[in-house]
C-alpha cells in the first residue's frame, strides 16, 4: 500500500493542495481559518471548563495553564476526528474519478489524512511560539513529536481507508462514525486530567489508546505528566493494526467497491 | 502485429440489490439478496496496434461497461481484459474538472490523474492550451468557462498526454463546428501515428470512416464483429426494422378477412428473381431485379387489371413505387381471372440494407387498393459504396466555369 502511495505522490500532492485550496477558495481571510478555528474551538473550551466548570491540570491554579494542558491534546484529536469523518465520503464524494479511470483508491484516505495533518502542523506552530512566548516550552522532549506523527498517520490513515470502504456499502458508517466521535470525546482525557477518573472509568480510559496519544502529546510538548510506556506502546500497536485492517478491508472489498457507487 | 487490446470470454455481472438492507443481509449474514445483471457476457475481441477499432451498439447494451473495464475502472467478473500501453479515457471529458480552479490547475490535475509527473505534465502544458484556444481563460476559475469551453479544454487534455491508445466515448461532439473539424483532424493524426484508437460512438458515419473494424453490442453479447462497414450496416439494419415494427401498419386486406370482405381481387403470388429468372434474396448494388406478379381479379372486378410495385426499405422508407401502364396490356391473362405481370428493373443502384416489396392489386384509376400483401418479398442489398441515403445517384463532378 505504501508502494501505491508512492508511486503516485505527485497525484497526491495534487489532491492536498485542491483539498486544503478548495476548501477555502473564495474566502477572504483564507488559510487563518485553519488557524482561527482551533484558536476558536480552544478559548470556547477553556472558558467552558477552566472557568465555569473550575476544572485544573496539575497544581497550578491558572487559568491559562488549562489552556496549554487543553490545546496540546486538542490538536492530535481534531485532525483525527476531521480526517475519519471526512473521509468517510471519500469515496462516494470521488465516484465520479473513481468510476472513469483506474483509480489509485488509497490516495483519496490518504489526501485526506495529510491535509488535516497540515492544519494540524500550523495549529502546532502556532503552539509551539505561544509556548516560546510565554517561557512554557520543553525542548527536551519535543523530537519526539515527529515519531507521535507518523503514528498518529499511520493509525488515522487504517481508520480512514476502512471507514471509506464501509461507507460505500453501508452509509449508515458515515452517522455512526460522528456518533462515535462524540462519545470518544469524552472518554478520552482531553478536556479534564487522566487522573480525575476513578475506578471503573480510569480503565475505561486506559482501554482507550487515544487516550495514551493525547498523554503522549501532552508530555512532548510540556514535560508532564508522564506517560505510562505500556499506554503508549499499546497505543503504536493499535496504530499498526489499524493500518492492517485498513489494508485488509480495502484488498478485500476493492473489486466490488466501484460497482456500488 | 500483437494486439494492443486483448479480450477474452468477458462477462461482467452487476449485483443489483434492493436496498441497503439486502446488502446487508448478503453480506453479514451471508443470504445472498441480490439479481444479478449480465451488462456484458462472453465478450472476446482483438484490437492490433494501430487500428481503429469501433464499438457500436444501442443505450445499455453494455459499451460503457466494457469501456470501464478497459480503463480498468472496474473489474470483469469473469473473463480477462489486457490493455497494452497508457489508456487515455475519453470517458467523460471533464469529469476530473473542479469549478473553482483555474485552466491550468485543472490540467495539472488531470494528468495527475493519468498517473504523470509533473514535469511531464509542463511539456504538454502549453500544447494542451494552444489546442483548447483557451489562452486568455486559462487562469480563470474553470466554472467561469462556457460549456464550450468546458469541452475544449477536456477534449485537449484527453489528447493531450500523447497516449497509446486513445478511448473515445461520445467526444466527437465537441464545441462549434470549426472546432469539431479540429478534433476530427486531430484523431485522424493520432491514427496516422499509429495510435490505437477504441472508438465507441452513435455517430455511425464516423465509425464507418475512421474504423477498421467493430463490433456491435447488443444486451451484453456480440452480435456481430468484423469489417466497419459490415458491422454497421448490419447495426442499421437491425436498428430501422425496430424502428419500422413500433408504428403498427394497418393493411386494408389481410388474407384471413378476405372473405368477410367480400374481396373480388388479391395477389397470388409474388416472385424476385435477377436478370437469369433466378429466384434471389440477396443483391448487390447495381444489380437488375425482376419481379414476377400473380393475381386474381374475381367476377366482381370492373375496370383494367393493374399492379402495383413498391420497393421499401426496411424502416418503411419508400425508394419507388412502379405501376403497371394503365392500358393494362402490361399483364397477361393466363386464364379467365387469372393475371401475370412481371416488372423488370434493370438497375437498382441501392445503397446496402434490407429492403421489402409491396404488392398492391388496383385497377386503370390506381385509387382503389384491392388488396395489399405487405413485405411480400424482403430481400438484401450489400454495397460498398459508403454513400448516405437511399440509392446511390449518378453524378459527375465538374469544374465550375
Amino acid at each position: 500500500m505504501f508502494a501505491t502511495l508512492l508511486y503516485n505522490k505527485y497525484l497526491i500532492r495534487e489532491l492536498v493542495t485542491r483539498d486544503v485550496r478548495g476548501r477555502y477558495v473564495g474566502s477572504i481571510i483564507g488559510v487563518f481559518w485553519s488557524i482561527l478555528n482551533p484558536v476558536l474551538q480552544l478559548t470556547l473550551y477553556t472558558v467552558v471548563f477552566s472557568t465555569v466548570m473550575n476544572m485544573r491540570f496539575g497544581d497550578d491554579p491558572s487559568w491559562g495553564r488549562f489552556a496549554l494542558y487543553l490545546f496540546a491534546a486538542l490538536l492530535p484529536w481534531m485532525a483525527l476526528q476531521e480526517a475519519i469523518i471526512r473521509s468517510s465520503r471519500s469515496f462516494i464524494e470521488n465516484a465520479h474519478l473513481i468510476k472513469k479511470l483506474r483509480f489509485p483508491l488509497e490516495t483519496l484516505p490518504f489526501s485526506v489524512v495529510f491535509s488535516s495533518f497540515i492544519h494540524q502542523l500550523l495549529g502546532t506552530v502556532v503552539f509551539v511560539l505561544v509556548l516560546i512566548a510565554i517561557q512554557a516550552f520543553n525542548t527536551r522532549f519535543f523530537a519526539l513529536v515527529f515519531l507521535l506523527f507518523v503514528f498518529q498517520i499511520v493509525m488515522t490513515y487504517g481508520l480512514a481507508v476502512t471507514v471509506a470502504c464501509l461507507n460505500v456499502f453501508f452509509r449508515d458508517i458515515a452517522q455512526i462514525i460522528g456518533v462515535l466521535f462524540m462519545l470518544m470525546f469524552w472518554i478520552t482525557p482531553i478536556v479534564y486530567p487522566k487522573n480525575r477518573a476513578t475506578g471503573l472509568f480510569q480503565i475505561l480510559l486506559n482501554c482507550n489508546p487515544l487516550t495514551h496519544m493525547v498523554e503522549a502529546y501532552r508530555f512532548v510538548f510540556l514535560g508532564n505528566p508522564t506517560p505510562s510506556a505500556w499506554g503508549v506502546l499499546y497505543w503504536i500497536m493499535f496504530s499498526l493494526g489499524a493500518y492492517l485492517v485498513g489494508q485488509f478491508v480495502l484488498s478485500r472489498t476493492r473489486r466490488e467497491l466501484v460497482d456500488l457507487l | 502485429m500483437k494486439p494492443a487490446v486483448r479480450v477474452s470470454q468477458l462477462s461482467k455481472v452487476y449485483k443489483l440489490y434492493w436496498g441497503p438492507r439486502s446488502l446487508f443481509k448478503e453480506m453479514v449474514l451471508r443470504v445472498p439478496s441480490h439479481q444479478q445483471f449480465w451488462a456484458l457476457k462472453e465478450i472476446s475481441f482483438e484490437v492490433s496496434e494501430g487500428e481503429a477499432f469501433g464499438i457500436i451498439g444501442e443505450n445499455g447494451a453494455g459499451k460503457t461497461t466494457l469501456l470501464q473495464i478497459l480503463a480498468g475502472a472496474t473489474f470483469p467478473t469473469s473473463g480477462s481484459a489486457n490493455v497494452q500501453g497508457k489508456a487515455s479515457a475519453l470517458l467523460e471529458l471533464t469529469a476530473g474538472f473542479h469549478p473553482d480552479f483555474t485552466g491550468r490547475e485543472n490540467i495539472y490535475f488531470s494528468g495527475a490523474l493519468a498517473g504523470l509527473s509533473r514535469s511531464q505534465i509542463q511539456e504538454s502544458e502549453s500544447e494542451i492550451i494552444a489546442f483548447s484556444e483557451l489562452e486568455e481563460f486559462i487562469d480563470k476559475p474553470v466554472k467561469t468557462y462556457s460549456s464550450g469551453m468546458h469541452v475544449r479544454l477536456g477534449f485537449a487534455l484527453a489528447t493531450g498526454f500523447d497516449p497509446s491508445i486513445l478511448v473515445i466515448d461520445e467526444a466527437l461532439a465537441v464545441g462549434d463546428q470549426r472546432f469539431q473539424k479540429k478534433c476530427t483532424d486531430r484523431i485522424l493524426n493520432f491514427k496516422r501515428k499509429g495510435c490505437t484508437i477504441l472508438f465507441c460512438s452513435h455517430n455511425l458515419y464516423q465509425v464507418k470512416t475512421l474504423c477498421e473494424r467493430a463490433i456491435w453490442l447488443k444486451k451484453g453479447r456480440i452480435a456481430a464483429q468484423g469489417v466497419s462497414q459490415e458491422v454497421v450496416d448490419r447495426y442499421t439494419d437491425y436498428v430501422r426494422e425496430d424502428e419500422s415494427k413500433s408504428p403498427p401498419v394497418s393493411s386494408p386486406a389481410v388474407e384471413s378477412d378476405r372473405d368477410s370482405k367480400r374481396q373480388i381481387c388479391w395477389i397470388e403470388k409474388t416472385v424476385l428473381s435477377d436478370a437469369e429468372h433466378r429466384p434471389r434474396s440477396e443483391f448487390e448494388s447495381g444489380d437488375p431485379l425482376q419481379v414476377d406478379i400473380w393475381c386474381y381479379f374475381g367476377p366482381g372486378f370492373e375496370g383494367i387489371p393493374a399492379v402495383a410495385v413498391a420497393l421499401v426499405r426496411n424502416d418503411g422508407v419508400c425508394v419507388y413505387t412502379a405501376s403497371s401502364n394503365t392500358a393494362g396490356d402490361s399483364l397477361r391473362q393466363e386464364s379467365l381471372h387469372h393475371y401475370h405481370a412481371r416488372v423488370v428493373f434493370p438497375e437498382t443502384p441501392l445503397l446496402s440494407g434490407r429492403y421489402y416489396l409491396n404488392v398492391v392489386a388496383t385497377d386503370q384509376e390506381k385509387l382503389q387498393a384491392y388488396d395489399i400483401v405487405e413485405r411480400a418479398q424482403t430481400f438484401t442489398v450489400s454495397s460498398t459504396d459508403r454513400g448516405i441515403g437511399l440509392v446511390r445517384l449518378h453524378h459527375y463532378w465538374i469544374e465550375p466555369k
